[in-house]
C-alpha cells in the first residue's frame, strides 16, 4: 500500500471543503495510505458558517482535526495551528509531500512556491478564487526535476506580492473580508481534487492550471513551457 | 421609316427639307414642327413593331455572334502566392484565416491574422474577459505588443491568479 504524506495549508472556503471530500476519496482507497497534517492559524466564527465547513467554533485546524479523526479512522491526522512564513515552512513541508494550498493571500502562496522549488520531489495543488471565477495551479517535481512549471512562473502577481499573509495584517485587516461565494470555493476545491486524482493516482502530468467560471460555466485547462 | 422620336431630334429647317426633297409633301414651309413631324409619320409611317418571335431571333443572333467569340473558360494558367497557407496544428491541414485565443477559462477563434496583440486585445478583449494590459503569450512564449499573428498562431492573455481562498 502506497503511503502518502499530505499537507494541506489553509482550511477556510476552498480548504475545509476539499479537506472533507479528499478524505472520503483517501479514506475508502484500497490503495493508498495517507498522514494528513492541517494547517491554519485561523479561527472559524460564525459568519463562515455560510460557505465554509465545520461544525464548531475555533482555531480552524484543531477544529478540523477533531472532526475528521472520527469520520475517517483509516487516515493519520496531524495540526498545526500556524500560519506559513518563512521561518516555519521547513518545518511544514518536507520531500515527497503532496501540498494542497487554500490560502487567501499570494503572500503565503510565494513563500510555499520558492520553499518547495528547493526539494527535489513535491507536488503543489494550489487553488484560488475571485467572486465567481478562479483558478487551480499544479506543481511538480520528480528526482529534482520540474514536470511543470512553479506556481510564479506565470504569475507576477503571485511572484511578486503586493499583500500580506494573516501574520502581517491588523486585526482590523483580518476581519475585513472581501464577500466570496460557496459556489466559487466549491469549483476550486473540485477541481483540485481532480489534479490530485490525475497527479497522484493516475500519474499524469500535463496540465499545469485550470482555470474556471462559474458564470459561462466553463473550465480551460493550460499546459505551459517550463521557464 | 422614321419614328416620332428621331423626327423630333431634327430640327424644323432639316424636317423642311425632308418634306421638300425627300419626301415630296406640300405645304409644308410655314408649318410648326409637331405637324411637320405628323405630316412626315402619315407619309412615310413608323417604324414597324417588332413581333416577339422577331425580337427572340434577333437576340439569337447576337448571342450566337458573341459565343463566336467569346469562347468559356476552359483552362487557367497563373501563378498565386498566398501566406494563409500554413496548416493549423490544431485543424490538421485545413486552411483557417482565424487564430485561436483564450483568457482564463474563456476561449474561441477570431479573425485577427496580421492583427498586433494591442489591435486584437482591443478588438476581442472584451469578449475574452482580458485587460488591456493582460500578457500576451503566442505558443506559449511571451512576445511584445507589437507582435504580428500569424496563420497557426495560438494566444494567451494571462488571467491573474484568484486571490481568495
Amino acid at each position: 500500500m502506497e503511503n502518502k504524506n499530505i499537507v494541506i495549508i489553509g482550511l477556510g472556503g476552498i480548504g475545509s471543503i476539499l479537506t472533507t471530500k479528499l478524505c472520503r476519496f483517501l479514506n475508502f482507497s484500497k490503495d493508498l495510505s495517507s498522514n494528513i497534517t492541517l494547517v491554519d492559524g485561523d479561527e472559524y466564527e460564525m459568519k463562515n458558517y455560510e460557505r465554509q465547513e465545520f461544525m464548531n467554533i475555533g482555531n480552524k485546524a484543531e477544529i478540523q482535526y477533531t472532526e475528521l479523526i472520527g469520520k475517517f479512522p483509516k487516515i493519520n491526522f496531524n495540526f498545526k495551528n500556524m500560519f506559513i512564513n518563512k521561518n516555519n515552512v521547513d518545518d511544514i513541508i518536507d520531500e515527497n509531500t503532496i501540498v494542497f494550498l487554500c490560502v487567501d493571500n499570494h503572500k503565503t502562496r510565494n513563500i510555499v512556491s520558492n520553499y518547495c522549488k528547493s526539494l527535489k520531489d513535491i507536488i503543489i495543488i494550489s487553488g484560488g478564487n475571485e467572486y465567481t471565477d478562479g483558478n487551480v495551479q499544479i506543481y511538480v517535481k520528480k528526482g529534482g526535476k520540474e514536470l511543470t512549471p512553479d506556481i510564479c512562473a506565470y504569475h507576477p502577481e503571485i511572484d511578486l506580492p503586493l499583500d500580506k499573509s494573516p501574520e502581517d495584517m491588523s486585526c482590523e485587516e483580518l476581519s475585513e473580508s472581501s464577500p466570496q461565494l460557496f459556489f466559487t470555493n466549491l469549483g476550486a476545491s473540485t477541481i483540485m481534487c481532480w489534479a490530485f486524482y490525475n497527479v497522484v493516482v493516475k500519474n499524469e502530468v500535463s496540465i499545469s492550471e485550470v482555470y474556471f467560471d462559474i458564470v459561462s460555466m466553463t473550465s480551460l485547462s493550460k499546459t505551459r513551457k517550463i521557464k | 421609316m422614321f419614328t416620332r422620336e428621331e423626327l423630333a431630334g431634327k430640327t424644323v429647317k432639316a424636317l423642311k427639307k425632308m418634306c421638300v426633297k425627300k419626301l415630296g409633301i406640300p405645304g409644308m414651309t410655314k408649318k410648326n414642327k409637331g405637324i411637320i413631324i405628323q405630316a412626315i409619320l402619315d407619309k412615310d409611317g413608323p417604324a414597324p413593331v417588332k413581333t416577339i418571335k422577331e425580337e427572340v431571333k434577333v437576340v439569337e443572333e447576337v448571342v450566337k455572334v458573341v459565343e463566336e467569340v467569346v469562347k468559356p473558360i476552359s483552362e487557367l494558367n497563373f501563378f498565386a502566392k498566398s501566406q494563409l497557407t500554413k496548416p493549423n496544428a490544431r485543424t490538421g491541414n485545413k486552411f483557417t484565416t482565424t487564430i485561436y485565443m483564450a483568457c482564463g477559462a474563456t476561449d474561441g477563434n477570431f479573425t485577427v491574422v496580421g492583427k498586433t496583440i494591442t489591435e486584437s486585445l482591443e478588438s476581442f478583449g472584451d469578449i475574452l474577459n482580458a485587460d488591456l494590459k493582460s500578457t500576451p503569450l503566442v505558443n506559449g512564449d511571451s512576445v511584445s505588443r507589437d507582435y504580428v499573428l500569424k496563420e497557426g498562431d495560438t494566444v494567451e492573455f494571462l488571467k491573474p491568479a484568484g486571490s481568495k481562498g
